[in-house]
């Protein structure tokens, strides 16, 4: 099952958990899964059902504007990783 | 990469001083004179600006540029070591300069007591070869960005929050821009900082000490530099893992042609618009002599407190009260010994954090919860702005 890693600033949404196993044939049910079981998370990552600008997603390493966007397949053992921008220095 | 001819040579004390890197075959003299022969803007003399300010200057890179307006605090001293105790109270860039020129007192420093503007950004920028951002807030990150691009300067990015941190090297010319990969910056009530979320004071070093790494990859040649990918570092974990980002055609920034960019500063946009009213330090300074005292509500965290309050404030950190409010019904008000019970509905209440950006967030919240947002008040720049009296020590918190 593919599995989701979610960054430290989004883990208190996931129980603290950094790696969701989700079900799902693409990104998008993978991520619909995922806040369907964080809800919190939604407001994060999409508005008006587009990614937000500010979270990129990646599959196995690749941000998934290289591949097929949220409609990129995932299968297996895929990693799917989300990343908030982040301003602290 | 500057080319060799236009590098001046090494003294015999440099020749000693940078044998280590001498030594290398793939550094020799020859990386050492590009370095001293290179230049580096460091925009943040913090917790990123640390650590790179400190490598830079033993590395040996000519000379080195320090922008930053702020001065040295306590809370800043769990990170950033290119300061110290008896720094506190003095600007950062005098304090990292004077470690600097401690380690290397051949390294020509630059001082820039200022904050980055979209009216100083080209003009600081273009005067160096390569851009370390280490700021702590988007809207610079942005202007860094869009100036670099400009300007076509390499910009190697680090950022940190709690345990994580995120490394690349945004040079347009050859991939892509940070606008490629976050076009605009989150609204303020989704984007903690540091000061928020907290940070492991170690993280910066790390993060801060592979800036420094790519720029001198940057100014020698050597290897090849972080472009066309994001380095996410996880510290819980300690894993290093590397994403494939590319140019974006529709970029806002780099698909245009450089002399079309025009810098603005980056406003950190609300998800609605701020309910309540805002107050002028100097106002809020009449009304509480004026004995027409409104309630204060400090929403910083505790080691904020410790650098001041405005006296007789209320001290609740925002994250409380959005939990406390989360546990609320709709619209009901708090009842005695709730948490919020003691943020009055009937009586104006001024919010005040660090900057502007957390109160506003909370007045939000309140307002939603139904506390009437016509008697909620923002302080206009946050306890930065206050210029009137300061209590201490940190009273009691509230609630």
């Amino acid at each position: 099952m593919p599995v989701i890693q979610v960054p430290s600033a989004l883990r208190r949404y996931t129980g603290q958990q950094a790696r969701i196993p989700v079900a799902g044939a693409t990104v998008a049910d993978a991520l619909d899964n995922l806040v369907e079981a964080a809800p919190e998370m939604r407001n994060h990552l999409f508005a008006a059902g587009a990614l937000r600008p500010f979270v990129l997603v990646s599959r196995n390493g690749q941000d998934i504007r290289l591949l097929q966007g949220l409609g990129t397949p995932v299968a297996g053992d895929d990693e799917i990783r989300i990343l908030a921008s982040i301003a602290g220095g | 990469m500057r080319a060799l001819q236009d590098c001046p040579p090494l003294s015999q004390e440099e020749a000693r001083r940078f044998g280590r890197h001498l030594i290398l075959p793939e550094f020799g003299s020859e990386g050492q004179r590009r370095l001293k022969a290179g230049s580096v803007l460091l925009v943040g003399v913090g917790g990123l600006g640390s650590p790179a300010a400190l490598y830079l200057a033993a590395a040996g890179v000519g000379r080195i540029g320090l922008v930053d307006a702020d001065r040295v605090e306590e809370t800043n001293l769990q990170r950033q070591v290119a300061h110290g105790r008896a720094s506190l109270g003095r600007p950062k860039t005098e304090s990292a300069a004077a470690r600097m020129r401690d380690l290397n007192p051949g390294v020509s420093i630059e001082r820039h007591d200022t904050f980055l503007t979209a009216e100083n950004a080209l003009d600081l920028i273009g005067r160096y070869d390569v851009v370390i951002d280490g700021t702590d807030n988007f809207p610079t990150r942005y202007l860094v960005n869009d100036a670099c691009v400009r300007l076509g300067k390499p910009n190697v990015f680090g950022g940190v929050l709690r345990f994580d941190g995120q490394l690349s090297v945004f040079d347009a010319r050859h991939g892509p821009c940070y606008r490629c990969l976050f076009p605009s910056p989150p609204p303020v009530e989704l984007a903690p900082n540091c000061a928020e979320a907290g940070v492991l004071g170690v993280l910066p070093g790390v993060i801060g000490a592979l800036q420094a790494t790519e720029a001198i990859k940057l100014l020698t040649g050597l290897g090849a530099p972080l472009i066309g990918s994001m380095l996410v570092y996880d510290g819980l974990d300690l894993s290093f893992d590397r994403v494939a980002i590319a140019k974006d055609p529709a970029c806002p920034c780099c698909s245009r042609p450089p002399g079309e960019i025009v810098l603005k500063a980056e406003a950190m946009a609300c998800a609605a618009p701020a309910p309540g009213r805002r107050i002028a330090p100097a106002d809020l300074r009449a009304r509480l002599a004026g004995g027409d005292a409104p309630l204060l509500l400090d929403v910083r965290n505790p080691p904020e407190w410790a650098g001041g309050i405005i006296p007789g404030a209320a001290l609740l950190p925002r994250a409380e009260i959005e939990a406390a409010l989360a546990e609320l019904p709709d619209g009901a008000a708090p009842l005695p010994g709730h948490p919020l019970a003691g943020i009055p509905r009937d009586r104006e209440v001024v919010v005040y954090c660090q900057g502007g950006l957390r109160s506003a967030a909370v007045i939000r919240a309140l307002a939603a919860a139904g506390h009437p947002a016509s008697r909620l008040l923002d302080l206009e720049g946050g306890f930065s702005a206050w210029d009137g009296p300061v209590a201490r020590p940190v009273p009691e918190a509230a609630g």
